[in-house]
């Protein structure tokens, strides 16, 4: 047997890609660039959006080589990633965990149905959890890690020429 | 012997749904037992009460915190080391789903199963789709059947994988996390190469309209897949066994007591590790050569064994299964996932339907009416996984917490509803 440390590092499985996005994402700013730190909620979903969490953590994505960290706590990051749809049952915590986050700071929602922003009224069954210009941009239905990952890269290095989210960068 | 799964009220009647070995049977309600004390506080608070005394304090876990990735709320009464009781917040979770299906068509009645629980959404839709088809007195034709077996081992493979995973992260086994987080990553690929998706539940709603360009699926590239994840899966098994303070963290931890696993009605491999040979896919003739994984300690280490021998096993099922088919079999059993024909307008008819999921049994009973559901009760895995597991940890360390909920494989949404 191989030495287990050493196990697979032949494998090569992190992936070289492009992650291309669906959708137009606000840029968080400059500082963002080489390190954004995410931490992701679950509002209220049906626990498939944390399988695809858990699944972007996979080294096929290795999001640590573009700079991207999972938080433990929403004091520690620069992105708040809430899963929907959400529930009444959670809007006190997802409002009191917002109300954590430093600034500057943003918010990508994921899987639920597509709301019309940036007007303030129109958060749909978000209101009363967060500001509209706190969203940075949303991923409706069920998006697969590499689309969750391609929103990330958006939102941390904008969609500006030379930008452009491309695999295997160290 | 047979444990109890659920209650539903038909006509001021009320009948049981009980679980026997591999048989899922109805039958009429017996004198209030443990099992009942608990399916009627399922919509709320769960588990083994509130502990006050000298230093004893809440620790409340949840909704959100760094270590668990679902909303859900758990309080731990302790005096810092010891849990001395736990109670298990199920309502942040509740959306109602059974009511909510009363008066609908079964195809957007099987849009809410499929979303009551993402990662067990095939066990869900098809143990109503079965529910549904016994009322109509009609059987799903071979290949549908078969179709839906591969299905139902593909989901517990993701599941087992996540389960095992979240346990090795627990332990700091940053290598073995690792390669079980890439094996787990290829087989939620494969779901999305049957489906179009990440979810089974999907192909019953949507049909097979979602994969893109309707391609056909190569039922040898899924099989070639398939044994890969075996192959490897195999190997990272056999040496997670070679480190100690991997299996000193699922020793003896979170030991389910032989009664306790029955009076909590607990199912699936957590109770297989209790060395009971239950399993529903033992009454199913379409699986040849089934044999059920036990194991005798109960404790954490014991329910990761079974689940990782399930896991060989089920790559086999699968791959089997598929293979019988063949391309032109599962391009037919595609096409019929996605139509739904109620073809009992007028007649009022009930019936029963189950699955074995990833963490134990699902069951549904459907009241149909004039091709629509008019009532319908669903007995989720998870709600007695989280009692079994309020009434193991205690007396466990709190360093202990996660290697004992996550080795149930319960979660909040399957348990809400």
């Amino acid at each position: 047997m191989v030495f287990w440390p050493f196990h697979g590092i032949a494998k090569r499985l992190t992936e070289r890609r492009r992650y291309e996005r669906r959708t137009e994402f606000r840029t968080l700013g400059p500082q963002f660039r080489r390190s954004l730190h995410i931490f992701v909620v679950d509002a209220g979903c049906d626990n498939s959006l944390n399988f695809t969490i858990a699944a972007l953590q996979a080294p096929q994505y290795n999001t640590h080589r573009f700079g991207i960290y999972f938080a433990d706590t929403p004091r520690h990051a620069d992105l708040l990633v809430l899963l929907g749809p959400p529930l009444p049952s959670l809007r006190e915590a997802v409002a009191a965990t917002v109300r954590q986050l430093p600034s500057p700071c943003g918010v990508l929602l994921v899987g639920q149905e597509k709301v019309d922003l940036p007007a303030t009224d129109t958060l749909g069954s978000w209101t009363g959890m967060v500001d509209a210009d706190a969203v940075v941009g949303q991923l409706p239905g069920d998006p697969a890690p590499a689309e969750i990952l391609a929103a990330l890269l958006s939102i941390q290095r904008g969609p500006g020429k030379g930008t452009h989210p491309v695999g295997g960068e160290r | 012997m047979s444990i109890v799964l659920g209650y539903h009220k038909k006509n001021g009647r009320e009948i049981e749904i009980a679980q026997d070995a591999a048989e899922i049977v109805l039958c009429d309600a017996e004198a209030p037992g443990s099992a009942r004390a608990i399916i009627e506080r399922r919509n709320g608070v769960i588990g083994n009460g509130s502990t006050s005394g000298d230093g004893v304090f809440d620790f409340r876990y949840g909704p959100f915190t760094g270590g668990y990735p679902e909303a859900g709320l758990v309080h731990y009464y302790t005096y810092g080391e010891r849990i001395l009781s736990v109670e298990v917040d199920l309502s942040l979770k509740h959306r109602g789903i059974e009511a909510s299906l009363e008066g609908e068509k079964i195809e957007s009645a099987l849009r809410s199963v499929s979303r009551l629980c993402g990662n067990f959404s095939a066990a869900h839709t098809i143990a109503f789709l079965r529910a549904v088809e016994s009322a109509l007195g009609s059987e799903a034709p071979e290949q549908t059947r078969r179709f839906r077996i591969a299905l139902l081992e593909i989901e517990r493979i993701y599941n087992h994988l996540y389960v095992i995973m979240r346990l090795a992260t627990a332990a700091a086994q940053k290598v073995l996390a690792a390669h079980l987080a890439a094996l787990f990553e290829e087989s939620l690929r494969i779901v999305e190469l049957i489906a179009g998706r990440r979810r089974f539940g999907a192909l019953f709603v949507g049909g097979p309209a979602l994969r893109p360009g309707g391609s056909p699926i190569a039922v040898s590239e899924i099989g070639e897949r398939l044994r890969r994840v075996r192959s490897t899966f195999a190997k990272l098994f056999e040496r997670s066994l070679a480190s100690r303070n991997y299996l000193d963290r699922l020793h003896r931890t979170a030991i389910v007591e032989r009664a306790v696993a029955t009076t909590d009605s607990l199912t699936g491999p957590s109770l297989r590790a209790c060395g009971f040979g239950w399993d529903l896919r033992t009454s199913d003739p379409l699986i040849e050569n089934f044999e059920v994984r036990t194991q005798d300690e109960a404790d954490a280490f014991a329910r990761m064994e079974v689940r990782s021998q399930e896991i060989l096993d089920s790559c086999a099922i699968a791959i089997g299964q598929l293979a019988r088919l063949g391309d032109s079999g599962v391009a037919d059993a595609m096409r019929a996932t996605g139509e739904h024909n109620a073809a009992n307008e007028g007649a009022a008819a009930s019936g029963l339907g189950a699955t074995e999921s990833a963490s134990g049994t699902v069951a549904w009973f459907v009241e149909l009416e004039r091709g629509r559901v008019s009532a319908a009760h669903v007995s989720s895995p998870s709600v007695f996984g989280f009692q079994t597991y309020a009434d193991a940890v205690v007396g466990n360390i709190f360093t202990d917490v996660p290697f004992a909920i996550d080795s149930f494989g319960i979660s909040f949404a399957d348990a809400g509803r």
